[in-house]
């Protein structure tokens, strides 16, 4: 396996070091999600990779050349990235974004040729834009706007891409088109991609590897390894919210007065109506244990039954269990 | 309509206008080949009006695509005001300088570009410190204010005949150059559109913002560079025979942003020359008639396309 980037022993920061010893690597056709807080230093990480801003300590090695001996030239054909902001001031067509892709191949006088053609046909294709091809960017949705930018990033033909902050803004409809586009580039194309992102579930469920800032201090390896170690779902003690391990869902903690306290029996067959019910009770403040008196046994969708104080009541809503439990 | 067929209407345009400034007798409108030495006032006239059309517009352009903002131009940066500035020094100060008179008409365009030039390494020197845009454009305002003030003072502490010259230089022409001053105001001209042509392809790579540009392997130091180069000989050596002729500079790029809609910026250029020199001439043909002064023309027709721009856009 091929290792397309690796950065050893690096600091960041613009005038003062904000996270120092990194050591991460990036192999071909990996997709790996860097996360952490707002303003942990994920996006001036990515800059001192793209070479936006320079290091204070370390080397980055992109190809198993030292950065600071590359060009930006030379580098323009190696990464291509794509911004979080991407604003234009022209009116430009999808495919004239998409083919500035080709700008590092071209000098001055030289015009697309067929194989640059083939190239934006090809980029556009993955990313599903054929048909918008002659459209405004200016007046396309958000996520069609990233699939434009991603695509521009894909005819720059560079192994290595890097995106900020690709999924925020999205529905989750987009994210999941965005995300198998990358898995498509990861697995058919043998790109390596690095981008940042704030949802850690949606971004691991594709990605292969996972770097994290957390404190000052920098973590890389396989997603769950790292999420295991270093408590990667938890947040501050004194923060309302926790993550419930039961429901995968961060939720508003219990409040712990023992009547509050409360058991949905499973039901293998209503699972759906299982998550809801339990999630409804958790934003309530009750606190799910197994040793609970008051019980909700889920007979079907719109039929429950509550056992509470030695009587048993039936309802049939998640509304009508909360107003009779409250 | 095709590009092609606007582009050939322009050109059909200031044919006409020139033909217009070079022929019509202006008392009995008829045309009529005019006596040599007219028809050398008249073409020296047009040559100006194409030249300016060229140079502000072109400055313009450069500088908006740079900046991403419609509102810039030449005036704005303080690029003018500076070698205004120069042109002050040079009618106030000169007659006090030792044989200053041998070489006036050089000593008029050194003035100038020394102003802009002046500006533009003050420009540059900042550039290297600030990463802001708008910031950079704040830093043009106050350089053009503190230019404005140096030239007020120079108007105050000198004699009125030479105010009533500078005030009359201020208010533009397109005459009173004669075949040296119009061989380097063309060396100028062309030095200018190297330095433009050169940084369009880099401008290109910045389409998508400066990030993306270096993105793309270009340097935006030299960009910015070429830039102020560029925008410096023209706006300084057309402010220095010409006047300091405000507004084309920034609506001319906005004329050929309109007719094009494109973000093929080779084309633009050619647009944005093609409209400066159409509009010049136009312009020109009613200096022809009427005798007002350029700048006046240019603020009648350009304050108003200003205001519906901004107003447009909102």
């Amino acid at each position: 396996m091929k290792t397309v980037l690796s950065l050893e022993n690096c600091s960041i920061g613009y005038e003062k070091p904000i996270v120092s010893g990194i050591n991460a690597t990036l192999i071909e056709g990996e997709i790996a999600v860097l996360m952490g807080k707002n303003g942990a230093g994920k996006s001036t990480l990515l800059q001192s990779i793209l070479k936006q801003l320079s290091i204070h300590n370390g080397s980055i090695y992109i190809q198993n050349k030292l950065l600071q001996q590359t060009s930006h030239e030379e580098l323009s054909r190696e990464i291509a990235v794509v911004f979080s902001q991407n604003k234009l001031y022209h009116s430009m067509t999808v495919e004239e974004v998409v083919s500035l892709g080709r700008f590092p191949y071209k000098k001055w006088y030289e015009k697309l040729n067929s194989n640059d053609l083939y190239t934006i046909h090809s980029a556009l294709e993955i990313t599903n834009l054929l048909d918008s091809k002659h459209k405004n960017v200016q007046k396309l949705s958000d996520g069609n706007v990233q699939k434009v930018f991603i695509a521009r990033a894909i005819a720059q033909q560079t192994p290595i891409i890097v995106l900020d902050e690709p999924l925020s803004h999205l529905d989750i409809e987009n994210q999941f088109i965005i995300l198998s586009i990358f898995k498509k580039l990861a697995t058919q194309h043998q790109k390596s991609i690095l981008f940042t992102s704030h949802d850690w579930e949606n971004a691991t469920t594709i990605a292969d590897k996972l770097w994290y800032i957390k404190s000052d201090s920098f973590h890389s390896g396989n997603v769950e390894d790292v999420a295991l170690e270093r408590n990667l779902l938890h947040i501050d003690e004194k923060s309302d919210f926790s993550f419930n391990y039961c429901l995968h869902k961060y939720m508003q903690k219990p409040v712990n007065e023992e009547n509050k306290s409360i058991y949905v029996l499973p039901n293998g067959r209503e699972e759906e109506a299982y998550f809801w019910v339990q999630k409804a009770l958790l934003k309530n403040g009750f606190d799910i244990q197994i040793h609970a008196e008051t019980r909700i046994e889920i007979v079907e969708k719109n039929t429950y039954k509550i056992y509470h104080n030695h009587s048993v009541e039936n309802v049939d809503s998640i509304e009508k269990i909360i107003r009779y439990l409250t | 309509m095709k590009t092609n067929l606007k582009a050939l209407l322009f050109i059909l345009f200031f044919i006409i206008c020139g033909t217009i400034s070079l022929f019509l007798d202006k008392e009995t409108f008829v045309f009529k080949i005019p006596e040599e030495l007219i028809l050398q006032l008249r073409f020296s006239k047009i040559l100006s009006a194409v030249f300016c059309g060229i140079a502000l517009p072109i400055s313009g352009f450069l500088l908006q695509e740079i900046f991403k903002n419609p509102l810039a131009g030449p005036s704005v940066l303080g690029i003018s005001t500076s070698a205004s500035v120069g042109v002050a020094v040079f009618v106030f100060l000169g007659n006090h300088i030792f044989l200053w008179h041998l070489f006036s008409d050089y000593a008029l365009v050194i003035s100038a570009l020394s102003g802009s030039g002046l500006c533009i390494l003050l420009l540059l020197w900042i550039n290297s410190s600030l990463q802001d845009n708008n910031t950079f454009i704040i830093v043009g305002f106050l350089i053009s204010a503190l230019a404005g003030t140096i030239v007020s003072f120079l108007q105050f502490i000198s004699p009125s005949e030479t105010v009533k010259q500078y005030i009359v230089w201020n208010l533009g022409s397109f005459t009173g150059l004669d075949a040296t001053k119009n061989i380097i105001f063309s060396v100028g001209i062309a030095i200018g559109m190297f330095f433009s042509v050169l940084s369009i392809h880099q401008l290109r790579a910045n389409l998508l913002g400066e990030k993306y540009a270096i993105s793309l392997g270009i340097s935006l130091q030299k960009m910015k560079l070429y830039i102020l180069i560029a925008t410096g000989i023209l706006t300084g050596i057309t402010t220095a025979f010409l006047g300091p002729i405000a507004f084309i500079g920034i609506i001319i790029p906005h004329f050929s942003r309109m007719t094009t809609k494109t973000s093929n910026l080779y084309q633009q250029f050619v647009f944005t020359i093609l409209i400066g020199i159409s509009t010049m001439l136009f312009i020109n043909v009613i200096n022809d008639f009427f005798t007002i002064p350029i700048n006046i023309l240019a603020s009648i027709i350009g304050v108003p396309v200003i205001l519906y721009v901004m107003l447009k856009k909102k």
